[in-house]
């Protein structure tokens, strides 16, 4: 840039660079230097937070995934006894498949033992049917004329919805009234 | 320190963000994210027939019992006269 000035300016440029010199008292140089060291001290500190800040989070965020790994080790446990008594009942019901009633009567021990295994781990069914619709644990899906019930009344349910600790995990899918 | 946000209005799923510690982080919507849009949540609005205010998640799944007091894809009917 300063290649393509005119000498003239080249000049002034010079003198006014040269006319910035100031001079300090001693007192007041110690200051400002010292002033200057901290500054550097601390935006040498700030670097290093900022780097140890990342570490941080990122052996948080690998933790976080291994837990995520083997959070569900216990429920999985807990459903592999399911998956032993379903195959014992698939294997009974191909060795002698004539009693029905024993088959059926099996598998709904079997039900009944997942239903209590998830209510155990804090699972709880949404009530629908015959409720006032409630969007924060139902859906709409469909609407159908009805005289008798009122306005908004869950008349039908589609898919049963969930809780899981008490948070809706799953809504329940339904069928609304309307008033003719 | 103020804090500055982020809105992401979509057409049928938004989203708001705030920066923590040099990233943005998505603030969760006290009502649910939506379904199959992560973190997200659906863009609708809802008035009831008993005076309540609905948005997001609660807001889309009584959208089809409340057809003319929800609104919904709302970013595509900006700049136009009503």
């Amino acid at each position: 840039m300063t290649d393509k000035m005119p000498d003239n300016k080249k000049n002034q440029a010079q003198g006014e660079a040269e006319a910035k010199i100031i001079s300090l008292k001693e007192s007041e140089y110690l200051k400002l230097k010292e002033e200057a060291d901290r500054a550097n001290e601390y935006w040498d500190k700030l670097l290093r937070l900022q780097a140890d800040f990342e570490n941080t989070r990122k052996r948080q965020e690998k933790e976080k995934q291994d837990f995520l790994k083997f959070a569900n080790e216990g429920l999985i446990l807990e459903l592999l006894n399911v998956l032993d008594d379903l195959e014992r009942a698939v294997n009974m019901a191909e060795s002698k498949h004539e009693d029905l009633p024993a088959f059926l009567k099996g598998v709904e021990m079997i039900l009944a033992h997942l239903y209590e295994m998830l209510k155990a781990q804090g699972l709880k069914p949404i009530e629908a049917e015959g409720k006032i619709f409630d969007p924060n644990l139902h859906e709409a899906l469909m609407q159908a004329e009805d005289k008798d019930a009122p306005e908004h009344t869950v008349v039908e349910e589609l898919q049963k919805g969930y809780l899981l600790n008490d948070r809706v995990i799953r809504t329940a899918k339904v069928k609304v009234s309307k008033k003719p | 320190m103020a804090k500055v946000i982020g809105i992401d209005l979509g057409t049928s799923n938004s989203a708001a963000a705030v920066m923590e510690g040099g990233r943005p982080v998505i603030i969760p919507s006290a009502e649910g994210a939506g379904v199959a849009s992560g973190k997200a949540f659906p863009s609708y609005v809802a008035f009831t027939k008993d005076g309540q205010h609905l948005v997001g998640e609660p807001a889309r799944r009584q959208a089809a019992i409340n057809a003319e007091g929800t609104i919904q894809a709302a970013k595509r009917k900006m700049g136009s006269d009503y």
